[in-house]
């Protein structure tokens, strides 16, 4: 993950929430700006803490 | 001729003046040239794709339009080698973008400067709980409630 991730929810259609790392890259397309948007689902990295814990 | 012929097919003017351009054809399409010329005759011009050997000994794809003037012909030819080359390049990067996208662990969205879906990837969709295509059209933040901080920020650093 970039470096300047960020952390974040991704709120799920089903109403729940999944936590996750965030990244977001800009390019410039013939049609304009657009953003690579990459998330990343650390539930299964929160739940191996909690446990650790 | 002009200087954009010469480059096409890699010769210097001088070897090319009161040379035939039908001996610049290539053999595999030699055999279509007589009912070219016919059709050029009987119309007065003709459009069509061929093959040409250059001086060099290399063959290029080549579009050519020509007209009878009467005396002369005129033509206009077009590099169709480069044009095919722009076109597998393409071909290339979008596969090579779509192997990326769908062999990505990591949800994947690409979002224009409003903050809507151009384009998710498998993981993506899984993660939402929606499908790729019906995320298409929507707005990021639906399922990002940071969207917009993210898309500013890096709008910000990136002016």
């Amino acid at each position: 993950m970039a470096p300047d991730a960020v952390r974040t929810q991704v709120a799920r259609s089903d109403g729940g929430t999944v936590p996750a790392e965030a990244a977001v890259t800009a390019f410039d397309s013939s049609q304009g700006r657009q953003f690579v948007v990459l998330a990343r689902d650390i539930g299964d990295r929160d739940e191996a803490k909690r446990i650790t814990r | 001729m002009n200087a954009a012929l010469c480059e096409l097919l890699g010769s210097e003017p001088h070897a090319l003046v009161g040379r035939s351009v039908l001996r610049l054809v290539a053999a595999v399409d030699r055999g279509s040239l007589g009912a070219a010329v016919r059709e050029l005759r009987s119309s007065g011009h003709l459009s069509a794709t061929l093959r040409l050997r250059t001086p060099q000994g290399s063959e290029i794809s080549i579009s050519v339009s020509v007209v009878d003037l009467g005396e002369s012909f005129y033509g206009v030819y077009r590099d169709l080698s480069r044009a095919r080359l722009q076109e597998d390049a393409l071909r290339d990067a979008e596969g090579l973008v779509a192997a990326l996208l769908a062999g990505s662990p990591d949800a994947i969205s690409v979002v224009n400067s409003g903050g809507g879906v151009l384009r998710a990837n498998a993981a993506f969709a899984d993660v939402v709980g929606t499908d790729a295509r019906a995320a298409i059209g929507h707005q990021l933040i639906h399922w990002l409630p940071q969207a917009d901080t993210l898309l500013e920020g890096e709008t910000r650093e990136r002016p």
